[in-house]
């Protein structure tokens, strides 16, 4: 009995040393918001391909900060307040400089709802001279349709209003590094914004590049592929894309979104012009980029519902 | 004399809390959700029987709508129109939006098949019903339920001013002659952005007045085809789907619009012979 004994005593211990070392990994890894530095000074924390989740807490798009000399620049604070607090904390860790601006790269829930984390800091809210409009048709639908099913209750408003609107471009000094937030035409959204941080020439180009997640579009299909065609002339060593990996090749990481949206235009306007309906449109259309993109059921057909009432009039 | 069906509306909705708590009070169950048979029902068809078994129609609806404020419905006429047998009138209710009466449609024999096709806005999960009136007054209800949420409440999208600006614009293109032995399908398309009077304006920080496409006549050579009485549920820049019986010697058809703040709008198509 003894001698059957005493292997096991090692085996419970090492069971136990196992647990204890998988508990003590995920405690810290919930307990830590990643990030990766893609460049000096510039930190990005990945989101998941997913929706909104009550697990993921709307941190489903890549979300982080740049840091210059004298403060720091949050680039989209997060997908609620949650992540917003994440984010804040981690660039605590990061470094001791003040917050001094929240840029919003675009209107939408994953991108704007963590700015309430950062009012405290009293940095200046930075967005797309068209962003008041957007914010406030949607402070109440992104509680109601992002906030609300993941638990998270807002009492007032939960988009911080930005109080400097970016008409064409404008230059952002953090502290020996320039950043250059340019507006577009309607795009991807109507209050799209890249940010281009000249010391390591990265581009910012957030949600105008969607990378293994298929592209959401809400702004103008047209208008995003000219804007692509535009920003295809950017000098970059790297790009950031809204979704995907957190820094990706320049330009070429653009191509399959490029190729997915011309698909999209050419084969809806051919079957506008062949007499087709809408609802054969959304049986059609890109049907072949399917398996190609993550989350390609959840918004091919709303984007190509957008596609079919923007074209039709043309 | 013709009692606004929209107009009235908007009272109609401010009862519905009341009703569904009363409901709940007398009836034990039935769900204080279900907006149609605590009052939808009453309101509209009190004293008519809605007969479900061998409908006329076939509604055709997603089961799920990627997005809800452009929701394409499709409703199927089983047999073509004829004299002495034919579908008079068209009711759509999306019972659970804030106007759940979506619009009354006026068919005519001249259409040959009583299809219609439309887009909606679908503002929660929730069941969509068709209702048809037959020239001999019996009447048919089908019921489909529909997952969307969103499409009213939605902001407006795009440039409001730019869509104002084309408000009334129209287009007319008889899009298939090969269906159905002698009938042309049609699409209007009319420009509007159908405001639901649920959207805010950034300058004023009030809400923006409703404005939507409230009647619709179209006529071929002068005689009717279909009319409608329309509400909020109905998409941005209202599409309609139909067929209409050509003579063979082309002719014009006509579209006048009107909007709940009483513009009109008035548009003639050249059909060919």
């Amino acid at each position: 009995m003894t001698a059957r004994r005493a292997p096991i005593m090692p085996w419970h211990l090492l069971l136990v040393l196992f647990f204890g070392v998988m508990a003590a990994r995920t405690s810290l890894a919930a307990g830590t918001f990643e990030l990766t530095e893609v460049a000096q000074g510039i930190y990005v924390h990945h989101g998941v391909n997913q929706d909104y989740t009550r697990a993921n807490h709307g941190g489903i798009a890549n979300v982080g900060f740049i840091v210059g000399d004298k403060c720091v620049a949050v680039i989209d604070p997060g997908g609620s307040l949650w992540e917003g607090n994440q984010l804040r904390e981690a660039i605590g860790r990061t470094t001791k400089l003040p917050i001094c601006y929240v840029i919003y790269s675009h209107i939408h829930p994953d991108h704007v709802l963590g700015g309430r984390a950062f009012v405290r800091d009293h940095p200046v809210f930075v967005a797309h001279a068209r962003a008041g409009q957007a914010i406030l048709n949607n402070q109440k639908y992104f509680a109601e349709h992002f906030l609300a099913p993941i638990g998270e209750k807002v009492k007032g408003d939960p988009i911080v209003v930005p109080t400097e609107l970016v008409k064409d471009t404008l230059d952002l000094d953090l502290g020996n590094r320039i950043l250059t937030l340019k507006a577009y035409p309607p795009a991807h959204t109507d209050t799209d914004l890249t940010v281009y941080d000249h010391k390591t020439q990265t581009l910012w180009v957030a949600d105008l590049l969607f990378v293994n997640r298929v592209p959401a579009l809400d702004g103008n299909l047209k208008g995003w592929l000219a804007v692509i065609k535009k920003l295809r002339k950017v000098k970059a060593a790297r790009a950031i894309p809204g979704h995907g990996p957190v820094s990706v090749a320049w330009p070429s990481a653009m191509n399959a979104e490029q190729h997915y949206l011309e698909m999209l235009l050419h084969q809806t306007r051919e079957l506008i012009a062949k007499g087709g309906t809408l609802e054969e449109a959304l049986d059609k259309v890109c049907a072949s980029q399917k398996g190609k993109w993550l989350l390609f059921d959840e918004y091919n057909k709303r984007n190509v519902t957008k596609a079919f009432t923007e074209l039709e009039w043309e | 004399m013709k009692t606004d069906i929209f107009g009235r509306l908007s009272r109609l909705i401010l009862a519905l809390c009341v009703a569904g708590l009363s409901a709940t009070a007398f009836a034990a169950d039935q769900s204080p959700a279900d907006v149609w048979a605590t009052v939808l029902k009453d309101h509209y068809f009190k004293n008519t029987v809605l007969h479900t078994k061998n409908p006329p129609i076939t509604l055709k609806t997603p089961y799920r709508a990627e997005d809800a404020a452009v929701v394409p419905i499709s409703i199927h006429a089983k047999f073509p129109q004829t004299p002495d047998h034919y579908i008079k009138t068209l009711w759509l209710f999306v019972d659970k939006n804030p106007q759940p009466l979506a619009g009354v449609f006026h068919l005519t024999r001249e259409m040959g098949r009583a299809d219609l096709a439309m887009r909606i806005r679908i503002d929660q999960y929730t069941n969509v019903r068709a209702i048809a009136e037959m020239n001999n007054g019996d009447t048919y209800m089908v019921v489909n339920f529909v997952k969307a949420q969103g499409g009213c409440s939605a902001p407006a999208e795009g440039d409001l001013e730019a869509a104002l600006k084309r408000r009334g614009k129209m287009k007319f293109r008889i899009i298939d002659q090969t269906k159905h032995d002698k009938l042309d399908l049609a699409q209007l398309l009319i420009s509007h952005p159908n405001l639901t009077g649920m959207q805010l304006d950034q300058r004023t920080r009030s809400y923006i007045p409703a404005n939507y496409v409230k009647k619709i006549v179209v006529k071929y050579n002068g005689k009717p085809i279909m009319s409608a009485e329309t509400g909020i549920s109905i998409s941005a820049d209202p599409s309609y789907r139909f067929f209409f019986k050509p003579d063979g010697k082309g002719g014009k058809v006509t579209a006048d619009v009107v909007d709940s703040k009483g513009e009109v709008f008035k548009h003639t198509f050249d059909i060919k012979a």
